[in-house]
């Protein structure tokens, strides 16, 4: 029922009533001789006639009712109700978070979202759903509430839009280089808006831009020169919308030191020590296979994975194997799918990698032997890790890979990719991140709550609690520290609305009737019904 | 014609002046003498001879003399009428000319004109009961009595013809002329049973059967509690919507009575209250002629 207080109009059904025994006074009285003596003749008739003022009382009644429950919405259930129903509680950020001033809802904050409330109230038989219904997709619902029949709306003002940062990017950050870090901000106002941001790095405030946000996404570029070793930091806007959450990005980000790259070779290897040309690097090359390598990265080109001796596997943080056409089936077609990725680059402010980035990398980095790392964009594997080895099927000679802009940043990535190790230190809510450590290590929220993660053996240890956004510190046992960046789901940022089949779905139209149709259409019929009733 | 008109002849008075004004309006209008011939009892029968009416000829003695004779009454026999006037409140009904107004002008048009022609005149006035009763004289100063007794009734009470006529059969001794004017707004099966009775004892009988044009037609549109003259109830209609259920019914209920009276030999007149009086007379004495 959306507006109950129309039940009030109650008072208007005695007027029939009230009608029926007085109208006979308004009535002229006419004498007149024959019509009784003839109707009294057909006594069912004179019945009829009684029967019919009675029905018409109480039709006039039941169009008044119907009108009634029509303007209140009164829901009409055509199936029995589940008895068992679930009390679903959002507990987005903004529940906590919106107006701190007030109690907060929820003690622990989730991470919402259309998808989990969606899911939840798909699950089980919803009685009530408690959500601020921000950025939740519910504007339209708070908006055009009576679509929705049979849920009691208590409307919260919503603001006009919402600035938020809803993602980051972080070049690759050798010594020596600047590192880029690039920063995505919403804008969901219907016009541009003046902000001021303010960059921390390591609890100090490094920068500080103001920017006119247009309507829609907006991208910010840092960079910043940083020493060497793991640092953490947050981007911050000022901005009055009410949502606090997402005014905050944190990052973590860790500046290499100078890389020592071994090439094996049998011929110069002149593209590649072209693009590794860089004081971020220390490039050695070899022709012959060693059996133990001094170094951080080895690149060796135009051999079997299986020719890499277990000792070189074990003893170098990383492996790129560039293969010829006859050791890889993708090989052949590899050079014309380059040009192809080549093609959809373009230009990027973010180190000219922005198709390359799009292709789900990080995504992908998980702790599986023989996973895809990239994609083609039509599915088919680019680059593949097989333990600490990143087997790149093509050949220097064979493609224009290492003509083309993207080249020198995507092999940056790779390389970065591989000292970093397989676990990713920029994480969403609720995601768990696993610690590769020698002894058990002690995981300290932003809030400065330590927990010990659970181990899942071979010296990693798992870490689920990060249901709050901020940075979280690893303690490894001796002096060494790692961060871990915790950012909410860009989908709380977003203002966007409910689809018609979604709604449907979430608010059980299938059980329930729309009330404010049903009865006036109830009304219309027994309006119809006493039309035809007075003349007849 | 047109000063026979009810709502011209309403506008005289006396009810004496109104009956005279009728008759002799009426006579002037037939351009005949009323005063022959209309005795109900028969004489003799005597030659034809050219000039007289061919319609007096007994053809039944034609058919058996093969010569012609003429039908001879006596003159001198009076006829004995009754007239019926029903003064129940359903005849109060009527703008200007109620049914009962009519009624009664009409029939003391009849008693003027038949005690002009030497016959004996009784009058019952009745409603429920007999409230007025009238023997029949033939002396003209009976006609001031009678107009007396017919200016001094007044529309009450409910109607039963169907008793009343059971209550007077008795009194009537000798074959008589009985002209009822009523709106007969009662079971057509009780009255037509009441008058099979008068019928059986030789008596003629003519009806009168007075209504108002709105009876017939019911050509109303507002929508009012219609109330019963003589019960009072009431019921609220809509006269558009019962429009045709009520002609159908009023329809049905007159066809009772036209076949009714006509399967016992009773002439039936349906008069509504503006048809000017002298084609009810005329309608009368046409079928008295046709009776004699």
């Amino acid at each position: 029922m959306s507006f109950p207080h129309f039940l009030l109009l109650f008072f208007l059904i005695p007027i029939p009533i009230i009608f029926h025994f007085i109208s006979k006074r308004f009535l002229r009285t006419k004498d007149f001789p024959s019509l009784l003596f003839v109707l009294k003749s057909d006594r069912k008739l004179l019945r009829w006639f009684r029967l019919r003022r009675l029905l018409l009382l109480l039709l006039r009644i039941g169009i008044i009712t119907s009108l009634i429950f029509a303007a209140s919405n009164l829901l009409i259930p055509f199936s029995f109700p589940d008895l068992d129903r679930k009390v679903i509680l959002d507990q987005s950020l903004s529940m906590r978070e919106r107006n701190i001033s007030h109690k907060s809802c929820v003690v622990v904050p989730n991470r919402g979202g259309i998808p989990l409330i969606y899911k939840a109230v798909r699950r089980y038989p919803t009685g009530i759903l408690v959500t601020d219904a921000q950025r939740n997709g519910f504007k339209e619902l708070f908006i055009k509430g009576d679509r929705y029949p049979g849920i009691d709306l208590e409307k919260i003002p919503m603001p006009d839009g919402n600035i938020g940062i809803i993602d980051h990017q972080i070049g690759s950050p050798f010594r020596g280089d600047k590192v880029d870090i690039l920063f995505t901000i919403l804008n969901q106002y219907k016009d541009s808006r003046n902000i001021r941001l303010s960059l921390y790095i390591d609890d100090s405030e490094l920068d500080k831009k103001n920017l006119l946000l247009h309507t829609g996404t907006n991208e910010l570029r840092f960079s910043i020169h940083l020493k060497e070793g793991s640092h953490s930091g947050a981007l911050m806007v000022d901005d009055e919308d009410g949502f606090e959450f997402d005014n905050i990005r944190y990052f973590t980000l860790f500046v290499l030191p100078v890389t020592k790259i071994v090439i094996y070779s049998t011929r110069y290897p002149e593209k590649l020590l072209a693009a590794l040309h860089s004081p971020s690097f220390q490039v050695k090359w070899i022709k012959e296979q060693p059996g133990k390598i001094e170094g951080d990265i080895f690149i060796s080109e135009c051999i079997c994975l299986d020719a890499i001796s277990k000792i070189v596997k074990d003893s170098i943080p990383g492996i790129i194997c560039i293969s010829g056409r006859d050791k890889c089936p993708y090989a052949m077609e590899i050079p014309d799918r380059i040009s192809k990725i080549a093609n959809l680059s373009g230009f990027s402010s973010f180190s000219e990698l922005q198709s390359l980035s799009d292709i789900p990398i990080r995504y992908d980095c998980r702790p599986t032997p023989g996973r895809t790392l990239l994609y083609f964009e039509n599915g088919d594997p680019f680059l593949k890790r097989t333990g600490n080895v990143l087997f790149l099927p093509v050949t220097m000679e064979e493609s224009d890979l290492s003509l083309h802009p993207v080249f020198i940043p995507f092999l940056y990535e790779l390389i970065a990719y591989l000292l970093k190790g397989d676990y990713d230190n920029d994480i969403l809510m609720d995601e768990p991140f696993v610690i590769k450590a020698s002894s058990e290590p002690v995981v300290i929220t932003p809030d400065n709550k330590r927990y010990k993660p659970t181990s899942i053996g071979d010296n990693r240890y798992l870490f689920t609690q990060t249901g709050k956004p901020g940075i979280y510190r690893v303690s490894l046992g001796t002096s060494e520290e790692r961060c871990i960046s915790v950012n909410p789901y860009p989908s709380e940022s977003m203002l966007d609305t409910l689809k018609a089949q979604e709604s449907a779905n979430l608010f059980g139209r299938g059980n329930y009737h729309n009330g404010a149709t049903f009865f006036l259409v109830m009304a219309f019929l027994l309006y119809s019904l006493s039309i035809v009733l007075e003349r007849t | 014609m047109d000063f026979l008109k009810p709502e011209i002849i309403e506008e005289v008075g006396s009810l004496n002046l109104r009956a005279r004004l009728v008759v002799e309006g009426f006579l002037i209008g037939l351009h005949q003498s009323p005063f022959h011939g209309f005795s109900l009892e028969f004489h003799e029968h005597r030659p034809y001879y050219p000039g007289d009416p061919i319609n007096r000829i007994n053809w039944k003695l034609y058919g058996r003399t093969d010569r012609y004779y003429l039908r001879k009454y006596q003159a001198e026999t009076n006829l004995s009428a009754y007239l019926l006037l029903d003064k129940s409140k359903s005849m109060d009904y009527g703008g200007k000319i109620t049914k009962f107004h009519y009624a009664r002008t009409l029939a003391a048009s009849l008693a003027y004109l038949l005690l002009h022609q030497n016959d004996s005149v009784g009058l019952v006035v009745f409603d429920r009961g007999v409230k007025t009763f009238l023997p029949p004289k033939s002396r003209l100063t009976h006609l001031k009595l009678l107009l007396k007794d017919l200016a001094n009734a007044e529309p009450s009470e409910k109607t039963s013809i169907s008793d009343v006529i059971f209550n007077i059969a008795p009194m009537i001794k000798r074959r008589s002329l009985i002209i009822v004017f009523s709106d007969l707004l009662e079971d057509p099966d009780e009255v037509i049973r009441a008058f099979r009775l008068i019928r059986v004892r030789k008596n003629e009988v003519i009806v009168f059967h007075i209504l108002d044009r709105d009876e017939r037609e019911f050509e109303f549109t507002e929508q009012a509690l219609y109330r019963d003259m003589e019960d009072y109830t009431t019921i609220p209609v809509n006269p558009l919507n019962i429009k045709e259920l009520y002609r159908n019914r009023f329809n049905e209920f007159l066809k009772l009575y036209r076949s009714g009276f006509a399967h016992n030999r009773i002439d039936y007149s349906l008069i509504t209250t503006d048809t000017p009086y002298n084609k009810a007379l005329r309608k009368y004495l046409s079928k008295r002629k046709r009776l004699s």
